[in-house]
C-alpha cells in the first residue's frame, strides 16, 4: 500500500515533466510552427541558465549571449572542421561552455549588481568581436555558415528528428533545474542573495558556491546555443550581437526569474509575440516595449508566472482558512 | 617623422571620440552614481540630438541651428523624463535596468517611424571641413575637441560656482542634509536630468558628422557609455572625463593597428579595471 502511495506521490511530483512532454510532443506542434517551437526551446534553455544566476543568486548577467555563442560555435565548428558526430558535438559544446564559464567566472562572480552585469557585458562584446573578425575564416562572420548535420546514429537533417533531440535536451535541462531548485546548493545561493556575510560566517566558501553556479549556468547556456544551431542548421554572428543581451533579461522577467516555469513561458511569450507581431506590423519593438513596461509595472518584477503563482497561493490560503 | 605624425593623428582621433563619450555619459554617470538608476533611455537623447542635426541641416541648411535645437529639445525632454523616472528611485538596480530598456526600445521604434531605418549622412559645417596640413586630419575633429573641453569645463564651473550647481553637488554628496536645509531634492534631480540630457543631445549632434545616424545608434553606444562611466568612476565628473579619454585613446590606437581590435581592447580595459578597482579609477566606495 505504502509503496503504491509513494509511486503516486512521485508521479504527482513529476507531473509537470509529463505535461511538458505531452505539450511539446502532441499538443503544440500542430498549433505552432516547428521552427518557432525549436527556437523557443533553445532560447528557454538559455534563459534557464540565466535564471539560475538571476533567480536564485540575484546576479543579473548582461552577457550570457557569450556562452550561447560559445556553445553554438563549438557545435558548428566541431561538426564542420573536425567531422564529429553531431550528438557528440552537443556534449562538446556544453563542455566548451563549462570551460569558458570556469575561465571567466574567476573574475566575474566576485561581486554582484552592476559589477557582475558589466563584466559579463564586456565578455559578451569580446567574444562577439573575436567570433566576428578574428575567427571569421572559421565562423563565417555575418554571412554565417550552413552546417551539415549528417550523423551516423540518427538523421538530424530532417527537421522533425532534430526537433525531438531539442525537446529531449530541454526536458533534461528542466528536470536538472527542478532537482537543483530543491537542493541545499540552491538554498545556499538564495541565502547568499539575502546576506552573503552570514553565509560566510556559517563556514561556507561563498566564492566557490557562486563560481560553481556560474559554471553550471554557462554550461546550460552553451547547450542552448548548440540547440539553436541544431534547429536552424545555420550559424551567423548576427544572433549574438551584444545588444541582444537585453532580450534574455526581457524573457526572464516576463516569465518570472525565480519561478520554475518562468523561463519557458517568458521565451514563448516573447518570441511568439515577436514572430506574430512582426508578421503584421513592422514596428514590433514598440509593442514589445509596451508589453514589457506593463508587465514590469503590474507584476513588479515577479513576472507573469510569478504573479499567477502568488495570486493562486493567496486564493488557496483564503479558501483553506 | 611619419610615425610621430601618425601618433599625433591617432591621439587627436582618440581624444575627440573620448570627449564625446564623456560628454554623452556625464548625465548617466551622475544619475547612476547617486540615484542607482541604470538609465538605458539616456542614450535616446544622444540619438535624438544626432537626428535633429540631420533634420535641421537639411531643412535650414545650417549645422549650428541643429546643435542649439538639439540642446534645447533634449533639455526639455530630460526634465520631462524625470517625471517618469522618479518612480524608479529606490528600486532595485535590475528593475530600473529593465524598465528603462523597455523605454529605450519604444523610443528606438519612434525614431524609426519618424526618420526611417536607413543610415543618414550629415555634412559637417563648411567652414570646418578643411584639412590640417601634414596631419591629414579634418579640422572638424579638432573643433569637436575644443567645444567638448569648453562644455565640460563650463559644466564643472557651473557645478562649483552657481547656486543650482551647488544644490546638485550637495545632492550628490548628501541628499538628506540637503533636505534638512529646506531645499527640495527634486529641484536637484530635475536639474541633473535636464543637464545630462542636454549634454547628451549636444554630444549626439557633434558626433553625427563623424558617424552616420541610424536608429540603433542609441543601443550601440550603451556598452561604450557604461565602459566610460565604470572605468572613470560612477558619480564623478572628472572621473567620467578621464574614463572617456582613456577609452577613446585605446579605441583609436588599437583601431590603427587593426580595425576590429578597438572594441575588444576597449572592453578588455573595462574588464581589467573592474577586476583591479571595481569602483572605477576615480570612484569612491
Amino acid at each position: 500500500m505504502s509503496s503504491r502511495l509513494k509511486i503516486l506521490k512521485g508521479v504527482s511530483e513529476w507531473i509537470d515533466v509529463i505535461i511538458f512532454l505531452v505539450l511539446l510532443m502532441i499538443v503544440l506542434p500542430p498549433i505552432i510552427p516547428r521552427f518557432l517551437l525549436s527556437d523557443i526551446l533553445a532560447w528557454s534553455i538559455l534563459v534557464y541558465g540565466f535564471n539560475l544566476l538571476y533567480g536564485f543568486l540575484g546576479y543579473l548577467s548582461f552577457g550570457h549571449l557569450a556562452y550561447f555563442a560559445t556553445g553554438a560555435y563549438m557545435f558548428a565548428c566541431s561538426i564542420q572542421y573536425l567531422h564529429i558526430d553531431p550528438l557528440l558535438a552537443i556534449v562538446l559544446a556544453a563542455l566548451a561552455g563549462a570551460l569558458a564559464g570556469a575561465v571567466f567566472g574567476i573574475a566575474t562572480v566576485k561581486k554582484g549588481g552592476a559589477y557582475f552585469a558589466l563584466t559579463n557585458l564586456s565578455i559578451s562584446v569580446i567574444v562577439y568581436y573575436i567570433v566576428l573578425y578574428f575567427l571569421k575564416d572559421y565562423t563565417g562572420g555575418f554571412e554565417g555558415r550552413f552546417i551539415n548535420l549528417k550523423s551516423n546514429v540518427i538523421d538530424l537533417t530532417s527537421g522533425e528528428i532534430a526537433y525531438y533531440v531539442i525537446v529531449t535536451a530541454f526536458i533534461m535541462v528542466f528536470v536538472f533545474y527542478k532537482i537543483l531548485s530543491r537542493s541545499t546548493f540552491v538554498l545556499l545561493l538564495q541565502a547568499i542573495k539575502e546576506n552573503e556575510d552570514r553565509v560566510k560566517f556559517l563556514g561556507y566558501n561563498t566564492f566557490l558556491l557562486k563560481y560553481l553556479a556560474y559554471i553550471i549556468s554557462a554550461t546550460i547556456s552553451a547547450l542552448g546555443g548548440a540547440m539553436l544551431v541544431l534547429s536552424h542548421a545555420y550559424v551567423s554572428a548576427t544572433t549574438y550581437m551584444p545588444g541582444y543581451n537585453g532580450e534574455i533579461v526581457v524573457m526572464s522577467m516576463i516569465g518570472g526569474a525565480s519561478t520554475l516555469y518562468g523561463a519557458f513561458i517568458g521565451a514563448m511569450i516573447y518570441l511568439g509575440l515577436k514572430y506574430v507581431i512582426a508578421a503584421y506590423i513592422i514596428r514590433w519593438e514598440l509593442v514589445v516595449g509596451i508589453i514589457l513596461l506593463t508587465t514590469m509595472m503590474l507584476a513588479r518584477g515577479l513576472g507573469i508566472w510569478g504573479l499567477l503563482e502568488k495570486t493562486l497561493k493567496q486564493r488557496l490560503t483564503i479558501l483553506l482558512r | 617623422m611619419v610615425d610621430i605624425l601618425i601618433i599625433i593623428r591617432q591621439t587627436l582621433y582618440g581624444v575627440a571620440i573620448g570627449l564625446i563619450f564623456a560628454l554623452i555619459s556625464l548625465g548617466l554617470s551622475l544619475t547612476y552614481g547617486k540615484m542607482k538608476i541604470i538609465n538605458m533611455a539616456h542614450m535616446l537623447f544622444y540619438a535624438l540630438g544626432a537626428y535633429l542635426v540631420f533634420t535641421t541641416s537639411i531643412l535650414a541648411g545650417n549645422f549650428w541651428y541643429g546643435v542649439i535645437l538639439s540642446c534645447i529639445v533634449c533639455f526639455i525632454l530630460g526634465m520631462l523624463s524625470e517625471q517618469v523616472l522618479k518612480y524608479l528611485y529606490g528600486k532595485t538596480i535590475e528593475y530600473t535596468l529593465i524598465v528603462t530598456y523597455a523605454i529605450l526600445i519604444i523610443g528606438t521604434d519612434v525614431i524609426k517611424s519618424v526618420w526611417g531605418v536607413d543610415f543618414k549622412a550629415v555634412a559637417p559645417p563648411k567652414e570646418l571641413t578643411w584639412f590640417i596640413p601634414l596631419l591629414g586630419i579634418e579640422f572638424y575633429r579638432v573643433f569637436v575637441i575644443i567645444i567638448c573641453v569648453v562644455l565640460y569645463l563650463s559644466t564643472i564651473l557651473f557645478m562649483r560656482y552657481s547656486i543650482l550647481g551647488k544644490v546638485i553637488t550637495a545632492f550628490i554628496d548628501n541628499d538628506e542634509h540637503l533636505q534638512a536645509l529646506g531645499i527640495n531634492p527634486r529641484t536637484a534631480t530635475i536639474a541633473l536630468f535636464a543637464l545630462g540630457s542636454a549634454l547628451a543631445g549636444i554630444g549626439g549632434a557633434l558626433h553625427a558628422p563623424l558617424y552616420a545616424p541610424y536608429p540603433y545608434m542609441a543601443s550601440d553606444l550603451i556598452p561604450y557609455s557604461f565602459a566610460t562611466i565604470v572605468c572613470g568612476g560612477a558619480g564623478s565628473v572628472t572621473g567620467t572625463l578621464l574614463g572617456g579619454i582613456i577609452l577613446g585613446l585605446a579605441y583609436s590606437y588599437s583601431g590603427y593597428i587593426q580595425p576590429y581590435l578597438s572594441p575588444i581592447v576597449t572592453f578588455l580595459i573595462l574588464f581589467i579595471t573592474l577586476i583591479i578597482k571595481p569602483e572605477g579609477i576615480l570612484g569612491t566606495k
